[in-house]
């Protein structure tokens, strides 16, 4: 392997140990995969970092000026409160909630901290989302004798490096499909171990959407071929899903035996990412091209902006909008620019061009950018990028230094819907391709 | 209709009207070619809406009347038959039928009514271009323009015309190619339009080798070209072309003369390398050599080196590898001259001897 040069003689080692398994499928199913995931983590948060918010229901709203609740304490979701409610129809369900506004730089720095702890253990470890981990511990079970003794020391750990009153929920299983799946099984605080005997039962009891990656759309196309559940999602012929989904039908269908063959990817040992992306669920749907042109902006600042951190620049543009209440109504595509940009502006016009019409109210819509490469600036005859370079980097040290959006342009005022302002760097970005070779 | 036609002839029109079939269209009828004989000539028309093409062949004889077939089944069974004379029939239930000595075939087409009307051109705007002229013309500025279908005034040439002479310009943002002429005959007055890419590549292949003249009918949103037998009528694009003049720089202060043949080739080698990635090559001058090198981290690196002679302080500058080998294809001088200023500023290259000829092209940030 190739890779080693570079990283700590002990991150090499793990990769190396990994790559070998993967050599061999059989091996890939001895693994032992954590999902760690902290039981309503911002709320948590909250409740550690300010005592007499403990054991209260609280509602986290959005940061600035945001009137959703993006989070709630287990206190308030017993009373009905939801995730995406409208603040005051939370009110009505819970008049005692306590509505806290959201601190992302304080979740990014818990986040940081516990990533720490779990990497004493080992450099396997991947974050998945601000408050979910995955954890390839089959050597560290080696030496702990029991995966259950591992999961509950972690927690102790933990509870010492970032308070009591944050708690998570483990789910071990042989591969990362199997550990998410069964990790909401004991919440909170608790940890649920599968067992490869175990597994077959498991998937009769489970939806097709229970598991992390088929949404309603993918269960949609999968009963149209006459797979309603997991348990026939592994019998169908491989090639019957291949055809409808490509190298991601082979997955699924692995899936579907409760096989997953994907590693524990290391944060160090991430590829260059391809593309960059940043999407959003807004609180009530917008009806109008002003509105919507305002989120794309904003949305396309993010990019551009986060382009412009990792010195990228990127060609191809992807757009994803999803109509309010209907599952499956929307429209998306892809725009090649003829040359590479950072450019929020750039980004937003190929963007921009890619909606005809809006023929119904969108709730859902994404950016994406790909082909990145650096330092590949082409510049222009008619507009001067150097100092347009320049400005964009003068706004971005503002925005560094005051938070985000202190500047902005003028028609992001018409966007009047509360964005969640993740901890910088945090959006989605895809950072391998599924090897077709695999299919 | 009934006419007979020589095999050679008829198959040539049939190709010389095929680029205008628009073979996925959803006006099915817009895949045919009309056949029209009347009055002693029988007209191949094809149009995909935007250009239209008609060829002209005499006839001798026969019957008048109009049909629509398929134009590439047409195309297909006429060519593939012998070399001999060609009886064509068609009759009230639009069914052609070609016969040629021992072989008959029977098409199904569509009534002549249905099909869209050629559109007219009339204007007193007219010249004549000198084939091999206007090829050049073409041929040394086309390749600049944009595909950027959301900048529609970049996808075409700008093709201007004073009375004294013809200017044609196009340019992508990152590059201007921009060809002037010296014309005789008068106008009535200036012209200045934007002429679709399409149709100019069309009016290349229809102009051919040939040195014969073009003649040239300029209305206000349409443009007819007329090459011997064939004609081509295009919609003109709307809109401004950008103002040109402003980013050709007034003085450059190195001038770089090299063999064209070396550097083309040295580039060619380098992308091979560059268009992995972004095609980025970085040129350096030491003393009386150019280095050309390019690196990716997927690929490798390139390395060359050529002699050149230097005028002015010494060069350092990343250009798209695609934007030089495009211009070096098309220019046929022994050498090139390369005007710099610096790192961020444009390149002028002129052909040596070619005085109306300028290329700028825009560099990429060195970094």
């Amino acid at each position: 392997m190739g890779f080693a040069t570079g990283f700590r003689g002990s991150l090499a080692q793990s990769i190396q140990a990994q790559a070998a398994r993967a050599m061999c499928p059989e091996a890939m199913e001895e693994r032992v995969i954590f999902l760690l995931d902290y039981d309503s983590f911002f709320a948590r948060c909250m409740q550690q970092a300010y005592p007499p918010l403990r054991g209260k229901p609280v509602g986290i709203r959005g940061p600035a000026k945001g009137t959703a609740i993006i989070a709630a304490s287990t206190e308030a979701k017993a009373r009905g409160v939801k995730v995406g409610m409208h603040i005051t129809e939370a009110m009505r369900w819970c008049p005692t909630m306590i509505p806290v506004q959201a601190d992302m730089d304080m979740y990014g720095e818990i986040c940081t901290a516990s990533l720490r702890v779990l990497t004493r253990y080992t450099d396997l470890v991947e974050p998945f989302s601000i408050d979910e981990s995955f954890l390839d511990a089959t050597d560290l079970v080696a030496e702990f004798g029991d995966p259950h003794m591992l999961a509950q020391q972690l927690k102790r750990d933990l509870r010492a490096a970032i308070g009591p009153h944050i708690t998570c929920s483990i789910g071990i299983g042989p591969n990362k499909m199997i550990a998410k799946l069964v990790c909401g099984f004991h919440k909170p605080d608790g940890i649920t171990h599968a067992i490869r005997e175990e597994i077959p039962a498991l998937l009769r009891q489970i939806a097709l959407t229970d598991i992390c990656g088929i949404g309603p759309r993918v269960a949609r196309r999968l009963q149209r071929l006459g797979v309603y559940t997991v348990e026939q999602l592994g019998r169908i012929p491989r090639e019957v899903l291949t055809r409808e989904f490509g190298v991601l039908g082979h997955v699924y269908w692995l899936w579907g035996q409760g096989i997953d063959h994907a590693p524990v990817t290391p944060y160090h040992a991430q590829a260059e990412e391809k593309s960059v992306g940043h999407g959003v669920t807004l609180p009530e749907a917008v009806h109008t091209r002003r509105q919507f042109d305002g989120v794309l902006l904003r949305l396309c600042e993010r990019c551009g902006r986060r382009l412009r951190r990792k010195g990228m620049l990127g060609k191809t543009v992807h757009l994803w909008v999803r109509f309010d209440g209907e599952e499956t109504g929307g429209f998306g595509g892809r725009r090649t620019l003829d040359h590479y940009t950072d450019d929020t502006m750039a980004v937003y016009h190929a963007a921009q061009a890619l909606v005809r019409e809006l023929p119904h109210p969108v709730r859902q819509l994404g950016v994406t950018i790909s082909g990145l490469r650096r330092n590949v600036v082409q510049l222009s005859l008619l507009e001067d990028r150097v100092r347009q370079q320049a400005v964009q980097r003068a706004v971005d040290a503002v925005n560094d230094r005051f938070g985000e959006f202190t500047v902005m342009r003028g028609s992001l005022l018409h966007d009047t819907f509360p964005l969640r302002n993740g901890p910088p760097g945090h959006g989605f970005c895809k950072r391998y391709a599924i090897d077709p070779a695999e299919a | 209709m009934n006419f007979t036609c020589q095999k050679r002839l008829f198959y040539e029109a049939l190709q010389s009207v095929s680029h205008a079939v628009a073979s996925r269209s959803t006006l099915p009828i817009l895949g045919h070619v009309l056949l029209e004989a009347r009055e002693g000539q029988l007209k191949l028309i094809t149009t995909d809406l935007e250009i239209s093409l008609a060829c002209t062949l005499p006839l001798d004889g026969g019957e008048e009347g109009a049909v629509t077939v398929p134009q590439r089944i047409i195309q297909d069974v006429v060519g593939n038959l012998p070399d001999a004379e060609l009886t064509i029939t068609a009759d009230e239930r639009n069914l052609l039928t070609v016969s040629a000595a021992k072989s008959q075939y029977t098409i199904h087409g569509l009534p002549s009514a249905e099909y869209p009307m050629l559109p007219q051109v009339t204007s007193d705007t007219r010249l004549s271009l000198p084939g091999a002229l206007l090829r050049d013309l073409i041929r040394k500025t086309l390749f600049a323009a944009g595909t950027d279908e959301s900048r529609v005034t970049l996808t075409g040439c700008l093709f201007a015309c004073d009375g004294q002479m013809v200017t044609m310009a196009a340019t992508d943002t990152h590059r201007l190619a921009l060809k002037r002429v010296p014309v005789s005959g008068q106008i009535e007055a200036p012209v200045s339009v934007i002429i679709p890419a399409r149709a100019l590549q069309e009016v290349l292949r229809m102009v051919g080798n040939s040195e014969e003249p073009v003649d040239i009918m300029v209305s206000e949103n349409k443009i007819l070209f007329t090459a011997g037998r064939v004609q081509l009528i295009s919609r003109l694009i709307e809109g401004q072309f950008p103002a040109y003049e402003r980013v050709i720089p007034a003085e450059t202060h190195k001038r770089m003369v090299a063999n064209r043949q070396q550097l083309f080739e040295a580039v060619r080698r380098a992308s091979i390398v560059a268009r992995t990635e972004s095609n980025k090559i970085v040129m350096r001058s030491q003393d009386s050599t150019l280095t050309i090198s390019a690196e990716t981290g997927e690929v490798g690196k390139a390395y060359e080196e050529i002699p050149i002679s230097l005028e002015g302080e010494p060069v350092q500058i990343a250009f798209n590898a695609a934007y030089l080998h495009d211009v070096l294809a098309v220019l046929d001088t022994e050498t090139v001259e390369f005007g710099l200023t610096g790192p961020l500023n444009p390149g002028l290259i002129k052909a040596d001897g070619e005085a109306e000829y300028q290329y700028v092209v825009m560099p990429m940030q060195m970094l």
